[in-house]
């Protein structure tokens, strides 16, 4: 990895920290309102990530995250941690499976992930808690389609955009 | 957004949806009180509306119980999450107060504790 590439990344990884974090400062769009959903905003720096380089740089990035997030807010390996591990990685590696298919554009993968990324945290927390969570998987299941698509559509114009940028140099 | 996205947007409405409907409905008649894990009351709800008060992590949380239904009235977290969330009544529905490290789970039959009548 040349350094270039690697400061570049290192500056997303903190994009999608920051903006994970200043995602939970909004009381709405914590996890707070309703337990496990959030707009998930850091979604859009790991979605672009995802487009722009490949999916390995995805699965970096998303590990960074969630390693900075927890050690900066809730403390490693505290149960937050293991929600949002579990939820990042099923969302990514959905994403990253469905971006290789090329059925779906943008905006599809981003509902997935966001689907698969409360399906994972609502797995975690029936195994940890030992409850039934199945009026959880509903609202997910509802929840997912305007966070993902909000998400989507940022990403989507951030990767029209940015092209736009490339492409004039 | 193309037709395979649209698609699966339809498809998780449809599963939504279908949950809706299928997710049986029963009325509960026990509610559990469970403290970091620990089940700590039993509240039988075929009585009328009646007062209870347990100890979380935060200070005492208030809970109103009876008719088949449950709700915390009054605890100390910060967003107040589960007084917000008023009355449930469904069995295998849950009120959780993780500040307060409080779970109540409804339940159709009673599992013999102690129970409060």
């Amino acid at each position: 990895m040349q350094i270039k590439e690697m400061t570049r990344l290192s500056m997303y990884a903190s994009l999608a920290v920051i903006l994970s974090i200043f995602e939970s400062f909004i009381p709405f769009l914590d996890g707070y309102t309703i337990p496990g959903i959030k707009l998930g905003l850091a979604n859009i720096v790991i979605l672009y990530v995802l487009y722009t380089y490949s999916f390995k740089e995805a699965l970096y990035i998303t590990l960074l995250k969630v390693g900075v997030v927890a050690i900066c807010r809730t403390g490693l390996f505290s149960y937050s941690f293991y929600f949002s591990l579990t939820g990042s990685l099923l969302s990514i590696i959905s994403m990253g499976l469905l971006k290789k298919t090329n059925l779906f554009s943008v905006l599809g993968v981003s509902i997935i992930g966001s689907l698969t990324h409360s399906l994972g945290q609502i797995l975690v927390a029936s195994v940890l808690l030992n409850m039934h969570l199945l009026q959880y998987i509903e609202l997910a299941l509802f929840l997912c389609i305007p966070t993902g698509l909000f998400t989507g559509y940022v990403s989507k114009q951030l990767l029209k955009n940015t092209n736009r940028l490339e492409k004039r140099k | 957004m193309n037709k395979a996205d649209k698609i699966v947007v339809l498809l998780l409405l449809g599963i939504g949806i279908l949950f809706f409907f299928l997710k049986p409905k029963k009325k509960s008649s026990y509610a559990e009180v469970y403290l970091k894990n620990e089940r700590i009351l039993t509240i039988d709800l075929h009585t009328e509306i009646r007062t209870y008060t347990v100890n979380g992590t935060l200070g005492k949380v208030i809970i109103e119980a009876g008719e088949g239904k449950i709700r915390v009235v009054e605890e100390n977290s910060p967003n107040h999450i589960c007084s917000k969330q008023g009355w449930v009544s469904q069995v295998d529905d849950t009120i959780i107060c993780l500040p307060n490290e409080i779970i109540i789970e409804l339940s159709g039959k009673e599992k013999l504790d102690t129970i409060v009548k």
